[in-house]
């Protein structure tokens, strides 16, 4: 094993490690169920919205932005300021009501504001399907980043040693914990990718060949491309390389020349590219690196569509994620509840900054990864294949791997925690409650997920998690809005429109996951339903509840009103009770 | 006169059309006379609405402490309040029976969820973390009076510090009366440490609290404008942010312009987006907490 792998896994070790020990630390403070889910509410605006951005920003957010810059350019940058808009979308519709309201998880806000026992199975029902569905790609994440780092390993051991570290962590910790850890998590990750980002920029300086080039990537040096998954390569300049395996249908082995046109490789296949040759490019992607340069360039059908259903499910999902909105009860009020929400924008857009720029460069650096298409790993590579494997980049690159270890913990052990919340307060699943079911719980939604990323096939990490979006855009996004400030909202209503919105994204989702999509904008539709489902669910809670107006509670007004009141006038009681 | 104060006046039901009229008011009215009323002194203008509230009360304070200064105060205070509400104002009110706390252990909400235990206005200080509650045992002093037999009544002493603090919004209602106060600044007025004669809570408060129709008219309006500028905002960052791939779609020129090196889309969308959205958050949140502020001033004075 090599230097690099050996400090990559050293680095995955240690943040395990802290992570742990930071949770069992927390565990002495935590007393009682309450404390468990919501972390006493005794904890600081900074800290809370560092956890806040370190429990949001997750492998698709350190690894997959960069990935899906490299390959598709400006177009890609949709995704993370749709995950920052989602926070203003939150500010202005959720925050501060929300907190109000004194409960923490959408279903209980079903429960709170409709007193509908069905309306919060249902909604219980979608938040172990946006989580389980959310931590997917956080796990499949884990499992490529051990692959990456540590050639030769296979990757489930990644998948399975994240899934008992962040179990374990929430089952001694409870979200007391959780919230150092998240804390602590998203300042590793905004160093792990700040600092790389800073040093090879700087590294590069001017001296960086000219991106805008009429022409295909070429690769840097001489390159081994293994081929993991059938891909299908556009070629625009004849290139020579030796290969070994099965090309556009036929065995082949020694030197092969492929003239402009398609090109398949079947999986298994090993192609080895001289230094100079230009990168064949994934079918629908921009091939020249100045069309690249450009949005909505390459030939893939339907993009401004796709790209409006994007904004959609990213601006909306966002206040609908559960692990998001259980993190807002930590707020003392609904004032720090919009406070700590700005605070949130403020690290988001910071971090944001580097997936863009590590993207850009790992076009010059690391464009073998078209062809292989895990541009997932971008990020991972760069350091080395910048800085050579020289110490400065052996340990940039385990800084990088440690941050993406920390993405993938911090995401995940807050989706545990809100899927654990959701199982072990749902009264048909555990009668008793307290804090011994909460941790049962905890396994359970941790180990679904488990055997859901060992089965199922890979895409992009961020689009597995915009599948997440879309769903909790096309469910809890109405829920939360029209409950929050439409009195006119009826439980039947809510049902109606979550089903709708629900069922139609989850289908659309699951046809996509497993790649039976036809092509068109149906595909497109398929693979970002938001612009439709969610219209749809908006449409449905108001019509439905149009209908069945004679069941609107007698005391809306004064729900409503402890929703927006300010808690100076004493009218929106706490549902638990503040410590002594 | 402070902003409080001027909302308070613009709260009692009469007839003549406020000019700047008040988004949380209804049926924006002011009283006559009583702005002209020459409440100048900080004090008389907080206490003013309690008098309003009862104003028929018998003299309760033969038997207190020879405070002269209270006394002159109120007396003065009641002649004026007389003077301009010889009727009490119709209205919900708490039962009688039940003393003059605004007790809804009869009429409350029946169902689930605590209920709306009332907390006198002086008695909840600015919002804020380590705002003390009003169930704070420091904010609160139990006088056993002989007619009260519930002994979770409590007597209110309202120190006119409280609704300093209560009215400034930079306060942070953490510390304890004593230490808020600039020494010398104000007199301590206490004019409700008489027996049985807690302060009555503000007719806003109980329409608050008992969501009489002016109630839900005052909460439907805070969500009203709450909801406005939430909209307002978003569709800000919609129309921003959205029309950017209309633009660079039917504009593909606009794709290729190039600043500091950079090109526009990558300008936009991966630098300049983040502070635009920080920036729009940060005014939501100033101005929704803005309308909070008014709309409790308004309630609690």
């Amino acid at each position: 094993m090599s230097t690099a792998a050996v400090v990559a896994l050293t680095a995955i070790a240690l943040v395990a490690g802290v992570s742990t020990i930071i949770g069992a630390f927390g565990v002495r403070f935590a007393r009682n169920t309450s404390d468990f889910l919501v972390a006493s509410r005794t904890v600081h605006p900074v800290a809370n919205a560092s956890a806040i951005s370190g429990e949001y920003l997750s492998a698709a957010s350190f690894l997959s932005v960069a990935g899906l810059i490299l390959k598709d350019g400006p177009d890609a940058l949709w995704y993370p300021v749709g995950f920052t808009a989602g926070y203003l979308a939150l500010l202005l519709f959720v925050a501060a009501p929300l907190r109000r309201s004194g409960v923490y998880t959408v279903p209980d806000f079903a429960d709170y504001r409709l007193r509908s026992p069905a309306l919060g199975r249902v909604s219980a029902a979608f938040v172990i399907i946006i989580g389980w569905l959310y931590l997917l790609p956080q796990l499949q994440g884990a499992g490529l980043t051990v692959a990456i780092v540590a050639p030769g390993w296979p990757s489930w051991i990644g998948v399975v040693g994240a899934t008992v570290v962040v179990v374990v962590t929430v089952v001694i910790g409870g979200m007391r914990s959780i919230t150092f850890v998240q804390a602590f998590q998203f300042w590793l990750k905004f160093t792990a990718l700040a600092v790389p980002a800073i040093v090879l920029v700087l590294f590069i300086g001017g001296a960086h060949r000219p991106l805008n080039r009429p022409a295909p990537p070429r690769f840097p040096a001489d390159t081994t491309v293994a081929i993991q998954t059938d891909v299908a390569l556009e070629v625009t300049q004849a290139v020579s390389f030796t290969a070994d395996g099965v090309l556009d249908g036929e065995p082949r082995a020694g030197a092969v020349r492929w003239g402009a046109g398609r090109h398949t490789v079947t999986k298994g296949s090993s192609l080895e590219f001289p230094a100079g040759t230009a990168v064949p490019v994934p079918v629908g992607f921009p091939v020249r690196d100045s069309t690249w340069l450009t949005p909505l360039s390459g030939d893939a059908e339907h993009q401004m569509l796709g790209i409006y259903s994007l904004i959609i499910a990213t601006f909306l999902g966002t206040m609908g994620l559960p692990h998001v909105l259980v993190r807002f009860y930590t707020n003392p009020d609904g004032r720090t509840a919009r406070r700590t929400t700005v605070m949130v924008l403020a690290m988001l857009g910071g971090f944001y900054l580097m997936p863009a720029a590590l993207g850009a460069l790992s076009r010059l650096y690391v464009p073998q990864l078209l062809v292989s298409g895990d541009t997932d790993a971008a990020v991972l590579l760069l350091p080395t294949a910048v800085l050579g494997n020289g110490f400065f980049g052996t340990a940039l690159a385990g800084l990088v791997t440690a941050g993406a270890w920390a993405a993938f913990l911090s995401t995940s052990s807050g989706l545990v925690v809100s899927v654990a919340g959701v199982l072990s307060t749902s009264p048909t699943l555990s009668p008793r409650g307290g804090a011994l079911s909460f941790r049962l719980a905890a396994v359970l939604a941790g180990a679904v997920p488990l055997v859901l990323a060992l089965a199922a096939t890979q895409l992009d990490l961020a689009q597995t998690v915009s599948l997440a979006f879309a769903v909790a855009a096309s469910t809890f996004c109405p829920l939360l809005v029209l409950g929050i400030w439409w009195a006119g909202l009826t439980d039947r209503g809510a049902i109606a429109g979550l089903l709708v919105g629900g069922v139609s994204s989850v289908t659309a989702v699951t046809l996509s996951l497993f790649d039976v999509a036809p092509g068109g904008w149906v595909g497109v539709l398929l693979a970002r339903p938001a612009v439709v489902t969610v219209p749809a669910a908006f449409l449905t809670m108001v019509v439905v509840s149009g209908f069945t107006a004679s069941r609107l509670l007698p005391d809306v007004p004064r729900l409503m009103l402890r929703l927006h009141a300010p808690e100076r006038l004493g009218l929106s009681p706490d549902r638990v009770r503040q410590p002594d | 006169m402070n902003p409080g104060a001027r909302r308070l006046a613009a709260a009692h039901p009469t007839t003549d059309r406020d000019p700047d009229a008040h988004p949380f008011h209804p049926r924006q009215t002011t009283p006559p006379g009583l702005e002209q009323a020459g409440l100048e002194q900080a004090g008389l203008e907080q206490y003013a609405p309690d008098q309003r509230a009862h104003p028929v009360d018998a003299d309760p304070d033969s038997d207190v402490l020879p405070d002269v200064e209270s006394i002159r105060m109120r007396k003065e205070l009641r002649r004026r309040v007389h003077a301009d509400h010889p009727v009490e104002p119709a209205g919900p009110r708490p039962p009688l029976s039940g003393g003059r706390h605004a007790r809804l252990d009869a009429e409350g909400p029946v169902g689930r969820g605590p209920r709306l235990a009332y907390v006198p206005r002086h008695a909840v200080s600015t919002p804020g973390p380590s705002a003390v509650s009003a169930h704070s045992p420091t904010e609160q002093i139990a006088m056993p009076a002989p007619e009260v037999t519930d002994i979770t009544e409590t007597i209110q002493i309202a120190p006119a510090v409280d609704t300093a603090a209560a009215i400034d919004p930079g306060s942070t209602g953490a510390g304890t009366p004593a230490e808020t106060l600039p020494p010398g600044k104000r007199v301590r007025v206490v004019l409700s440490q008489r027996k049985g004669a807690p302060p009555r809570p503000v007719q806003t408060v109980v329409d608050m609290q008992e969501l009489t129709q002016v109630g839900e008219l005052l909460s439907a309006s805070l969500i009203r404008s709450q909801l406005n500028l939430a909209v307002r905002i978003g569709g800000i960052a919609t129309i921003a942010l959205g029309s950017l791939p209309a633009i660079f779609m039917i504009f593909p020129v606009l794709g290729r312009v190039e600043f500091f090196g950079l090109r526009l889309p990558w300008l936009l969308l991966g630098g300049l987006s983040y502070p635009f959205l920080l920036g729009l958050g940060y005014l939501h949140a100033r101005s929704a907490e803005r309308l909070e502020q008014i709309f409790a001033d308004h309630i609690q004075n």
